[in-house]
């Protein structure tokens, strides 16, 4: 639910207003009461001085009550009940009405506790008829100066009440109009208003004088400040992106860099760098992997070690030189000629060692040694010099050395190799 | 010492000659004023006050010269009226203030056209048989009685008021007088005199009051100053009124306060001094304003007191209302019983 300001503003008038009127009123009531009784007396007290300079006069003419002809149609008209006067008597000195006209009240004879008459609902009001020994008595109804009261009362409260009602009407419509409207336009206008047009923001409110105009003008002022604050956002963000999209790049590029770099790291970790085949620190970590495989899963394979024959001679006749060109030459040649199935490595100076899956049979295996043994045997020259290489090959089936460890399998082809070279055939297989 | 106090009597002789001490005061109006009857009488004292209430704060000299008609005979009046022409012509008056319609037969009407401006009051007779009709320096003020006023006044004492006589005598006053109430007759139809009676004496009247006791309603009594007895004298008038009240059980009525006073019933009386202010403010206009008195249309006094005599109630067993009593003027003695 919305809390309207012009709603608590006339609600809160409203309640004063009506508040007030109604202390008014009930202090009124009281003053008002007190008033229309003295009036009420006073009018008694009029007419019955009234009454009695007529008398007089009559005295004064030499007339004696008796002679008083139509004299009671004067009480008569002197009644007025709806001035409170309902009794007019003509008394003697011994409280007898000589002429009367009205209601007698109560104790009329009893003259002492007719004026002492708070116990009544009518006061009395006396006038004495000089010479004469005649009284003027006249009764009031104390209940019109109530009725009376209660009328007026009435009649204000229903005035009042319909002027203030009028008037909140007024305030309303003027709340309405310099309040209500201008808020809600003013709130519109903000709504509709963008950072991007701040601009946009024109409102009559701008140009008031009152605290709505400062509002606006205070808003109008706040937007251009948060549009130049989003407009120098903008550009700091796009300074930002493109510096981001800089970075990234860069990033992206280190990336590369990095990625090359650590291929590079890997090929040298990993390769040899004279012949170009996986060196010893692969071996130990794929031979470890195929024997751990191999144990879990009954995946055997074979290992093949390979030593050149005459490598320490050619060294020692040719230079080192010559041997690294030989040895460059045998693993370009290993290289391209085993690729599937088969992983070549160079594990010291003069040893290979190619890792083969057990899939193949004793032919395949003898063939695959002998293509070894062509591939080294192949004449390699240096400075024109052809430099004689043989080679002593080893191959241990990790089938049959199930029980030993991957150390122990190393060995055993080792062991295979030098028994080879020692007997000087090209190979044994274990 | 003669050479210090010349300058001094030189500032004493510019205080006596100041324009201040040469201003001449103006000459107070001569006015004569004329009257038909007596000077004492009420009715002449209440006109003349009216006058000089009209007129203001005018500085003016009286002379009054009084006709005293209802007591002198005609040798004594034309003395009276030598004695008013004599001062015209000597004393030659600014104006002539003369009042009843003696005044207007025995000296005004003789001065018509004349340079002297006239101003009358209570005036009975039409003014044209005094001339003033056609006067160019002639205005002021008819008495008027006020006849349907006084018979409804009659009327919410007693009710019902059909047949009326009225007496009159032979002075010529009544006719101006009896031509306006047969005017009010034929406008008023319910209303008729029965008797239109006119008595020549005292005995006449006595006559005609009895003979008239149970012929009409009321008896309107307005001509009885010139009715003489058996010894030729004339009877005062208010023996008149004191004999009809002890004798007469007849409703009377009358125009004048002095009638009521001396034991007619009532009356709506016509007002002496009503007439003499207006006549005294036609009189200021003149001296004053320089106004030629023919500029100044004859007017007629429209406020009457209405009264009543509380021993004639009495006397004729009335029981009228107090309202009455006390919305009118109550004469509550007989003036002859004072």
């Amino acid at each position: 639910m919305q809390h309207s300001l012009k709603k608590r503003i006339v609600l809160l008038f409203s309640i004063g207003l009506f508040s007030a009127l109604f202390i008014t009123a009930s202090v009124f009531t009281i003053e008002l009461q007190h008033r229309y009784k003295e009036l009420l007396i006073h009018i008694g007290q009029t007419a019955a001085d009234q009454l009695s300079y007529k008398t007089e006069k009559l005295i004064r003419l030499g007339l004696i009550p008796e002679e008083f002809t139509g004299y009671q149609k004067l009480l008569e008209e002197t009644l007025n009940p709806k001035e409170g006067i309902i009794y007019v008597a003509l008394i003697n000195t011994k409280n007898k009405a000589i002429f009367e006209a009205g209601n007698r009240p109560e104790n009329f004879t009893d003259t002492e506790q007719w004026k002492a008459s708070d116990n009544h609902s009518w006061l009395n009001v006396f006038s004495t008829i000089e010479p004469s020994i005649l009284s003027i008595a006249i009764a009031l109804d104390e209940d019109v100066a109530n009725r009376k009261t209660f009328n007026f009362i009435k009649t204000s409260l229903i005035y009042s009440i319909l002027i203030a009602l009028i008037v909140i009407l007024a305030l309303t419509i003027f709340l309405n109009i310099h309040l209500g409207r201008p808020v809600k336009k003013l709130v519109e206008q903000i709504q509709q208003t963008n950072l991007n047009n701040a601009e946009s923001f024109k409102n009559d409110t701008l140009t008031r004088s009152d605290e709505l105009g400062v509002i606006a003008r205070a808003f109008s002022e706040l937007m251009q400040k948060l549009s130049l604050s989003q407009h120098s956002l903008k550009q700091s963000n796009t300074e930002l992106k493109s510096i981001t999209e800089e970075l990234e790049k860069r990033v992206l590029e280190r990336t590369k860099e990095v990625e090359s770099m650590n291929k590079k790291l890997k090929n040298i970790a990993h390769i040899d760098s004279l012949t170009g085949l996986m060196n010893r620190f692969s071996f130990d970590h794929d031979f470890n992997n195929r024997f751990d495989n191999a144990k879990r899963h009954e995946r055997n394979f074979i290992i093949l070690l390979a030593d050149l024959d005459g490598f320490k001679d050619v060294n020692d006749s040719f230079g080192h030189a010559a041997g690294d060109h030989a040895l460059k030459i045998i693993g370009s040649r290993l290289r391209t000629s085993f690729t599937y199935g088969h992983s070549v490595y160079r594990i010291g100076g003069d040893e290979f060692v190619i890792l083969i899956d057990e899939n193949i049979d004793q032919t395949e295996l003898i063939s695959l040694i002998v293509q070894l043994r062509r591939l080294i045997s192949k004449p390699i020259f240096y400075e024109e010099e052809l430099l004689p290489f043989g080679v002593s090959v080893g191959a241990v089936n990790s089938k049959n050395q199930i029980d030993s460890n991957a150390k122990q399998l190393l060995r055993h082809a080792d062991k295979a190799m030098y028994e080879a070279k020692n007997q000087g055939v090209d190979y044994i297989i274990k | 010492m003669n050479r210090l106090l010349l300058p001094f009597s030189g500032l004493i002789l510019s205080i006596f000659i100041s324009p201040a001490s040469l201003a001449v005061s103006p000459e107070p109006f001569r006015i004569l004023h004329v009257m038909s009857y007596h000077p004492d009488w009420e009715w002449n004292i209440d006109q003349l006050q009216g006058f000089k209430d009209g007129i203001g704060d005018l500085e003016v000299d009286y002379k009054i010269v009084a006709l005293d008609t209802k007591n002198a005979d005609e040798k004594e009046i034309q003395l009276k009226v030598q004695e008013a022409k004599k001062t015209i012509a000597e004393w030659q008056p600014n104006l002539l203030y003369s009042n009843d319609d003696n005044a207007q037969k025995y000296l005004a009407q003789f001065y018509t056209n004349t340079s002297l401006p006239i101003v009358f009051s209570a005036v009975n007779l039409d003014p044209a048989e005094y001339g003033f009709d056609k006067a160019k320096n002639v205005t002021g003020v008819m008495e008027y009685e006020h006849f349907i006023p006084t018979i409804n006044l009659l009327r919410s004492m007693v009710g019902d008021i059909d047949r009326i006589a009225i007496i009159i005598d032979d002075d010529p006053t009544w006719i101006g007088v009896t031509a306006r109430i047969r005017e009010h007759l034929k406008n008023n139809k319910e209303l008729e005199v029965t008797e239109w009676i006119l008595v020549n004496d005292y005995t006449e009247y006595k006559t005609a009051i009895k003979s008239l006791q149970n012929k009409v309603d009321a008896v309107g009594l307005l001509g009885i100053f010139n009715l003489e007895d058996e010894s030729n004298k004339v009877v005062d008038y208010t023996k008149v009124l004191e004999w009809t009240a002890e004798h007469s059980q007849l409703l009377d009525f009358s125009f004048w306060e002095s009638r009521v006073d001396s034991g007619t019933l009532c009356a709506v009386a016509v007002s002496g001094y009503e007439q003499g202010l207006i006549a005294g403010q036609m009189a200021r206009k003149i001296l004053k304003q320089g106004m030629s008195p023919s500029d100044i249309p004859i007017q007629s006094s429209d406020k009457g007191e209405p009264m009543i005599s509380l021993p004639r109630v009495k006397d004729l067993n009335l029981n009228i209302d107090v309202q009455l009593l006390l919305d009118n003027t109550v004469k509550k003695h007989y003036s002859w019983k004072e």
